[in-house]
């Protein structure tokens, strides 16, 4: 006879995994780590446009979410919460940058690259653009108005919902809306000739 | 419809948010301009495009740097360590200023009170026994004050006698 028990693998919320780590249960905080980390980092890196500074940036996010545990309220959800750190850690990153006034190379021009193919590969051609098209949304998203740019990630990069959106960058449903609305409207007109 | 409130509507109306009538009216500006067709078209597009942009990670050994990074704030945190060189947490420099700037404020103190008081190179006893002999003129003064005082007519400050009689020296005359 052979035992066929099929054992439902339960999964925690990410709540009940951060009342589980302010108890003491370092376990749960790298659980909670290792849920969010990609999400984070392709929130941050939409906003900052810098692979290497946003990876800092959420090493930044997740050492304030070890120290500050303990502000965590059940009121809200987890993923509002660290979502706001990161969006703040990102904030100041962007500030530092504004002061130092560097730029980043990938940034100055909008001029087309030429991409030699070798591999005549149509899997290859495809990869190369999707990638092309991903780079020039994401240096059309850098040119946003800050207050555009934040809601654009986290709507159409994120898929996170109007109210979640709403709390993490503190205005109302109707401001979300609105802001979301005229992002995409200068995204249209910034990636025109991409179609 | 005006070009502002399609405008205004564009999200609502990809994401389905739109009410019946309000759709009615965003359709049949659409079939009007080919040009806000177009836009939403665009629109769409770029959404779609956005969703599907390939999903960047973290680089290997992650977790690791970050588990140092939190043992380092926690060292810190706990060691308040002394910059080497120091003198009770002072540089010798900030030291020296600060030693002078405590014995000038000494000294001008010393200075401002010997001016206030002359008598301050005193010792603590004969300036006891000086107020004491000071204090014994001041009452002996005060007690001849009052006897000079008694004895001058020409004083205003005299006791208060009872009201003056003069009904037998002043007659009043009806008219």
């Amino acid at each position: 006879m052979s035992l066929n028990k099929r054992h439902k693998s339960f999964v925690y919320e990410d709540e009940e995994l951060m009342s589980q780590f302010q108890k003491g249960n370092e376990n749960a905080y790298i659980e909670l780590v290792n849920r969010y980390r990609n999400k984070l980092i392709n929130f941050v890196f939409g906003y900052l446009g810098d692979k290497e500074l946003s990876e800092d940036v959420i090493q930044d996010t997740m050492l304030k979410l070890y120290q500050k545990k303990h502000y965590y309220r059940e009121i809200a959800k987890f993923s509002t919460w660290i979502y706001t750190i990161a969006r703040n850690q990102a904030n100041t990153e962007l500030r530092k940058r504004k002061r130092r006034k560097t730029s980043f190379l990938s940034q100055m021009t909008k001029k087309e690259q030429d991409y030699d193919i070798k591999d005549k590969e149509p899997d290859l051609i495809n990869k190369l653009q999707n990638e092309y098209v991903g780079n020039r949304i994401h240096r059309a998203i850098q040119l946003l108005p800050e207050h555009f740019k934040d809601v654009i990630v986290l709507r159409d990069l994120q898929q996170l919902s109007y109210d979640q959106i709403s709390e993490i960058v503190s205005v109302p449903l109707g401001t979300v809306k609105s802001r979301i609305n005229r992002a995409r409207l200068q995204l249209q007109v910034e990636l025109q000739d991409l179609k | 419809m005006n070009r502002y409130q399609f405008e205004d509507l564009v999200s609502d109306y990809i994401e389905n948010q739109l009410k019946s009538n309000q759709r009615k009216q965003f359709d049949e500006y659409l079939e009007k301009n080919k040009d806000a067709q177009k836009i939403i078209d665009s629109v769409i597009s770029n959404i779609s495009d956005t969703k599907k942009i390939s999903q960047i990670e973290v680089k290997e050994g992650f977790n690791e740097r970050l588990l140092n990074l939190i043992d380092k704030n926690a060292k810190g945190l706990s060691q308040i360590s002394k910059p080497a060189g120091t003198i009770f947490g002072f540089t010798p420099i900030s030291l020296s200023i600060m030693t002078i700037a405590m014995i000038a404020f000494l000294v001008s103190s010393y200075e401002i009170f010997s001016l206030t008081n002359p008598d301050s190179n005193l010792s603590i006893v004969d300036s006891l026994t000086k107020k004491n002999e000071v204090e014994s003129d001041v009452t002996t003064q005060n007690k001849a004050k009052i006897m000079a005082e008694k004895n001058d007519s020409t004083s205003l400050n005299k006791p208060n006698k009872s009201k003056l009689d003069y009904s037998k020296s002043i007659k009043f005359v009806k008219d």
